[in-house]
């Protein structure tokens, strides 16, 4: 009960090194260990879900430890280094309400990618041990709740990503996997940057008391506030503070050591604005290349076109929500500030993705293609939501990522059904498929309206709150103006245009094709795929009717995430000294 | 049960229907849906009866609400009113739907996917009971987007078609630009009230609110009427939309959906400022009368029509506009009944003509018809009726409804005058007469033209005849008020004071008979078309080239999004020269390595072998070497002495 969320990290690891190790004559079981594997990532999921559920309203999240459930707080690293202090790494996981529902999408979705991965023939040992790595990779990723250990599982996604699409991809399978790396190393260096500012100027109270032997009687509270009041003082020599990567720790800015390098009380000034609005835009730009947002979102379409269809998968449908989730996790809370300051520049990009993704896809000639850049369109609504930082907003953002996992998903499914039998996804290649493929039709038809926003799937309700909260963001905190949220809804009438267009094109019409040798290869969807389609519309529709499934897991925590932020950052803001 | 309880089995069963033929679409037979949809319909006309004696009898209203969506102290309530207007319109979604799914059994009867077309209906019917009933906004946006989707489904569902195809996404996309004016409105709403339960915004004060406010709702509200209800500028899907089976124009593209713009208008009115109102009267007068006069050249008999329905709704905005919503929905009462019955109507005429017609001729223009009024006898009276009402002829509920609004128009104009009702109210007036003169000419053309072709006479199936009738009996003047000449008295009106001015009356007789007597010296006289002018006939048939400038935009739209990629290419290519710089300093680096580090201690060594070698050979005491070194060491000593 206690190592739940350790398990659902470590079981698609041990299953990867598994499938690694199996003889080339036991090569089938791969396959098969893999969806053993991942089914029982996603029932732990279910069952870690349900359990969290129940104590949702009263443990919610964000600070102190308290808050989280299912928390495993273990010290991985304490060294003393001196006059540098102590370094201290822990091995810390914690499930509430910002995460929660990421944790049963990383399931979902990674049960969805081992299950499509039919198609994949050759080096299988190595693909399924790669795909469960990352797996297991990501699930850390949104669980940990200590910087470092968040940056470990961050950045080691990346290196079977690399090769998961450089292996297994398309015709430009190496440019697109070395340019996928490029980019999201370059932002890990950003976010790398931070949390070396973040260790030298912060420490952990708690530990800096049990080191300094402070009585015991007293309440935590009151020896976290006596140890910030020393290190105010100066009381405490620096080789006795524990400096600590905590999220916990970092998002109370008495915690940092007054007029250190990231402290709400330094005077320098870094090119011109604030180190810690610095180290805000810092994390902004590195988690914004991995959402994408324009225009730091060339790497996803390349991406996306070479992927096996399974990869495109867990990148569309998992890894652009790291961006949004690292967003909140790090950025909002640990520089509210940032938040406040930044909130038009965050809702404009988000605008701008919209926008000019959504025109980029009208454009689009291949059909992942477009897809892909549908999908930078719709993150955009995750910025628009953040950026209003109100509950509406927020809420609506968070639950755009969910569906968007979802949606995207299936999106990236179906036009891996295509290309599967014909090798080619050009629209205009195609006409009228409505007639030999009628059940694939109407699959796409579901995905292709749910990701429009029809009422009834999941992303209407999502993009309806964004607009909501992004609205009345001007009238209640003026961080967005209302002009934004107005541009933004001309996204709704693009997004339609360019899926009726493509799906009038490819669907619709007398059925023709450019391969007349490959008439007899459109078969309808196989079983396999018929059922994993379903199972997503399922849960789209079902999302889509009763979105509380979702809000009740996660309003209460992005409440207290909103009221934080919001009081914290402009208390932040007032406090930081002038140039 | 609760009438509550009846109302939501009846809303959910055709949703349930929906489904179970989705999902069974090639296991049912003919047989099977016809007795699934019969049940469905009968129960839910029944509802519906049930519903509107209790509301309208009892004088009764419903409310219910559930929790939809919840969290952070923020709720959106699933609320379902049911007063006076949902009732109605209830019913006449009920009634008319189920007339049009009847006459389908036999209109669609060699249709492959016959289950599919009842699938999409009943949708329709589920999401259009929804949307009358829905009391909070956003619960209005859900099933107002469901229906524009059905209404995609309908337009485009002989897909093969390339023209239908492209009218339906036609009809969606400038409906979704009407939507995103409905949602902009929702999002100012819930921001000004924080609600958007209709019921609580109505009992909020709105002289506190700020009218900058107001006003972007209003005209948000505005703009999703003027797309669903396919008013100028957003019109041009509604003629498209006629690509549709004929049952599917009749319900959706005439009596029910592009009423729910209207319907939105109503509920909403309350919240419509002055100036508002005064642009949907300007919205509505324009409309009726360039909708009017396009009516005139079309050669499609159901083109013919939906430019009529454009017209009349362009009435229902004028009311609207007018303070006077509950003439509003009258006229969309009475309009449904006669226009739905003309698109019936319609609908025999081409099944007829499509049986009797070679293939490659087009069953639905009007000028391949012709002495249709003794071949088709029936489909002739119904049609005649129907035809008066539209027009506004004494007797008939169209001339109630339409006299009513265009009293309330002069009763306005005479109250507060301004330059732009005047102009509103004469467009109004103008309507009358090209109405009843295009219907004439469709009158002419479709029932006793000369037939270019010999027609045998056909019995036509009563399953298509009775609901025609039905119709055609509730187009009557009679169902709706017991006085003929005034509406003042019709049962609908009895709760509000209706403005009746004799004059307006005695005008609008005048010109809607003029029209006729002018349209028959024309059409039947003279046999001749309306008008000779090449450019006036090109700007009536093209809908003031509306569709054109519609064209031009999305070729722009389409070229702006592939130059867009260029951009993308730019992104790219710095990506590039950052990458390849890289490697290039990379090089470099290497050949400063190899040539500069690595050459000094290649220099090093060099020289270390260089002078271990020399320093060995003097091992050797070969006597040169000795010397050479020794005169060498000597010098450097002399050199350095001097040198110091």
């Amino acid at each position: 009960m206690k190592f739940l969320l350790s398990a659902s990290i470590f079981i698609p690891i041990v299953g990867a090194l598994i499938v690694a190790l199996l003889p080339k004559s036991e090569e089938k079981w791969a396959r098969s260990l893999s969806l053993i594997v991942a089914s029982i990532q996603t029932i732990i999921s279910v069952y870690v879900l349900i359990l969290f559920q129940k104590n949702s309203s009263t443990q919610n999240g964000l600070f102190p430890v308290e808050a989280f459930q299912f928390v495993e707080q273990y010290n991985w690293v304490l060294i003393r280094l001196g006059s540098l202090g102590i370094l201290k790494i822990e091995y810390f996981l914690g499930l509430d309400g910002l995460n929660a529902s990421m944790m049963l999408l990383t399931a979902i979705v990674m049960f969805v990618a081992v299950m499509a991965s039919w198609e994949i023939q050759h080096k299988i040992r190595a693909y399924y041990s790669l795909l469960l790595l990352t797996s297991g990779s990501v699930m850390g990723c949104f669980l940990a709740l200590d910087f470092f250990l968040f940056y470990v599982f961050f950045e080691f996604m990346l290196i079977p990503m690399y090769f998961l699409i450089g292996i297994w991809g398309g015709e430009r399978k190496e440019y697109a996997s070395i340019k996928f790396f490029i980019y999201t190393l370059l932002g890990s260096i950003l976010i790398l940057i931070v949390m070396i500012g973040l260790y030298i100027s912060a420490i952990d109270p708690l530990e800096t008391a049990n080191l300094l032997d402070m009585p015991a009687v007293e309440s935590q509270e009151r020896r976290i506030i006596g140890i910030q009041t020393m290190i105010g003082q100066n009381l405490i020599p620096k080789e006795r503070l524990v400096h600590t990567f905590s999220f916990i720790h970092l998002g109370d800015p008495g915690n940092f050591i007054p007029y250190s390098f990231l402290s709400l009380q330094n005077p320098n000034y870094v090119m011109g604005i604030h180190p810690r609005l610095f180290a805000f835009l810092l994390l902004l730009v590195g988690f914004l290349i991995k959402l994408p947002a324009v225009p730091l979102h060339t790497w996803l379409p390349d991406a996306h076109v070479e992927a096996p269809t399974p990869i495109s998968v867990v990148l569309a449908g998992i890894l652009l929500k790291i961006g949004g989730y690292g967003l909140l996790r790090v950025g909002y809370l640990i520089f509210p500030e940032g938040a406040i300051h930044f909130a038009k520049l965050i809702g404009f990009l988000g605008v701008v993705a919209i926008i000019y993704a959504g025109l980029n896809a009208l454009g689009s000639k291949n059909l992942k293609k477009m897809i892909a850049y549908s999908s930078i369109s719709h993150m955009g609504f995750v910025l628009l939501g953040i950026a209003s930082l109100t509950h509406e907003g927020m809420n609506g953002a968070v639950f755009q990522m969910f569906s968007h996992g979802l949606i995207s998903s299936m999106l990236f499914l179906l036009s891996g059904v295509l290309y599967v039998r014909t090798k080619d996804l050009t629209i205009v290649h195609y006409s009228g498929l409505f007639q030999k493929m009628p059940l694939y039709a109407g699959f796409v038809a579901v995905a292709f309206f749910a990701s429009i926003g029809l009422p009834g799937f999941s992303s209407f309700v999502a993009e309806v709150f964004v607009f909501l909260g992004a609205f009345s963001s001007n009238a209640l905190n003026g961080l967005l103006p209302a002009a934004l949220p107005i541009f933004a809804t001309l996204g709704l009438v693009i997004s339609a245009a360019y899926y009726l267009w493509c799906y009038q094109r490819m669907f619709l019409r007398k059925f023709w094709t450019f391969y007349h040798d490959k008439i007899n290869s459109f078969s309808d969807v196989s079983l396999l795929e018929k059922s994993l389609l379903i199972l997503l519309t399922c849960l789209i529709v079902l999302y889509g009717i009763y979105p509380n499934l979702h809000f009740s897991i996660t309003s209460d925590t992005l409440s207290k995430l909103v009221e934080s932020v919001s009081v914290n950052g402009l208390r932040n803001y007032h406090v930081l000294p002038l140039k | 049960m609760s009438i509550l309880n009846w109302v939501l089995v009846a809303w959910l069963f055709p949703l349930f229907v929906f489904l179970l033929f989705l999902l069974t679409e090639k296991y049912l037979s003919y047989k099977f849906i016809n007795f699934v949809v019969s049940v469905s319909t009968l129960f839910i006309v029944g509802v519906a009866l049930y519903l509107f004696g209790i509301v309208w009898g009892k004088d009764q209203t419903y409310l219910s609400y559930f929790s939809w969506i919840f969290f952070s102290e923020k709720h959106f309530s699933f609320s379902i009113r049911l007063d006076h207007y949902s009732a109605i319109m209830f019913f006449l979604v009920a009634l008319i739907g189920g007339l049009v799914q009847w006459f389908s059994f036999t209109y669609l009867k060699d249709e492959p996917s016959y289950a599919r077309y009842f699938a999409y209906l009943s949708m329709f019917v589920f999401a259009m009971l929804g949307l009358v009933m829905a009391d909070n906004l956003l619960l209005f946006y859900v099933f107002w987007e469901l229906v524009g989707f059905t209404s995609y489904l309908l337009i485009g569902f002989w897909s093969t078609k390339t023209s239908a195809v492209r009218a339906a996404q036609k009809a969606f996309l400038l409906n979704r630009i009407g939507d995103t004016g409905f949602l902009i409105a929702i999002i100012t709403t819930y921001t000004v009230f924080q609600t958007l339960s209709l019921q609580e915004i109505a009992q909020k004060e709105l002289s506190s609110t700020s009218n900058e406010m107001l006003s972007v709702i209003g005209l948000g509200l505005m703009a999703g009427a003027i797309g669903k209800s396919a008013q100028l500028p957003l019109s041009s899907w509604l003629p498209n939309a006629m690509e549709a089976p004929t049952p599917v124009s009749a319900l959706l593209h005439a009596a029910t959906m592009v009423a729910a713009g209207i319907y939105l208008l109503v509920r909403t009115h309350f919240l419509l400022l002055p100036f508002v109102r005064e642009t949907i009267v300007f919205v509505g007068s324009t409309t009726a009368l360039i909708a009017a006069f396009s009516a005139l050249s079309q050669t499609d008999i159901k083109r013919v029509l939906a430019f009529s329905t454009i017209s009349q709704i362009g009435y229902m905005m004028i009311a609207i506009g007018c303070e006077a919503p509950h003439l509003a929905m009258f006229h969309l009462l009475t309009h449904a009944f006669f226009k739905a019955c003309l698109f019936l109507c319609a609908g025999v005429i081409i099944s007829y003509l499509h049986h009797q017609l070679p293939e490659e001729i087009d069953a639905q223009d009007m000028r391949n018809m012709g002495e249709l009024y003794y071949k088709l006898p029936t489909v002739f009276y119904a049609y005649s009726v129907a035809m008066l009402a539209l027009v506004g002829f004494p007797f008939f509920s169209g001339f109630l409804s339409k006299d009513a609004i265009l009293s309330q128009i002069v009763h306005s104009c005479i109250q507060n005058p301004s330059f732009l009702k005047i102009v509103c109210a004469i467009a109004a007036f103008l309507t009358v007469f090209i109405s009843s003169f295009y219907m004439m000419r469709q009158y002419y053309y479709v029932f006793w033209k000369k037939s270019l072709f010999v027609l045998s006479p056909q019995r036509q199936s009563l399953f298509l005849l009775i609901p025609t009738l039905i119709l055609a009996i509730g187009s009557l003047g009679v169902v709706f008020s017991p006085s003929m000449f005034s509406a003042k008295s019709a049962w609908f009106l009895r709760k509000f004071d209706v403005v009746h001015l004799w004059s307006v009356e005695v005008i609008s007789i005048l010109l809607s008979l003029s029209g006729m007597i002018v349209g028959y010296v024309q059409f039947f006289r003279r046999q001749q078309e309306w008008t000779n002018f090449y450019f006036l006939k090109q700007i009536s048939l093209e809908f003031c080239f509306l569709d054109r400038l519609y064209t031009t935009f999305t070729r722009f739209a389409l070229l702006a999004s592939r130059y867009l990629e260029i951009s993308d290419y730019f992104i790219n290519q710095i990506l590039h020269l950052w990458a390849k710089s890289t490697v290039v300093a990379g090089f470099l680096l290497a050949w400063f390595d190899r040539t500069f580090v690595d050459g000094a201690i290649k220099i090093t060594y060099k020289t270390a072998f260089f002078l271990g070698k020399e320093i060995s050979n003097i091992q050797k005491s070969n006597i040169q070497v000795l010397l050479k070194w020794t005169i060498a060491l000597m010098l450097s000593l002399v050199g350095l002495i001097i040198f110091l």
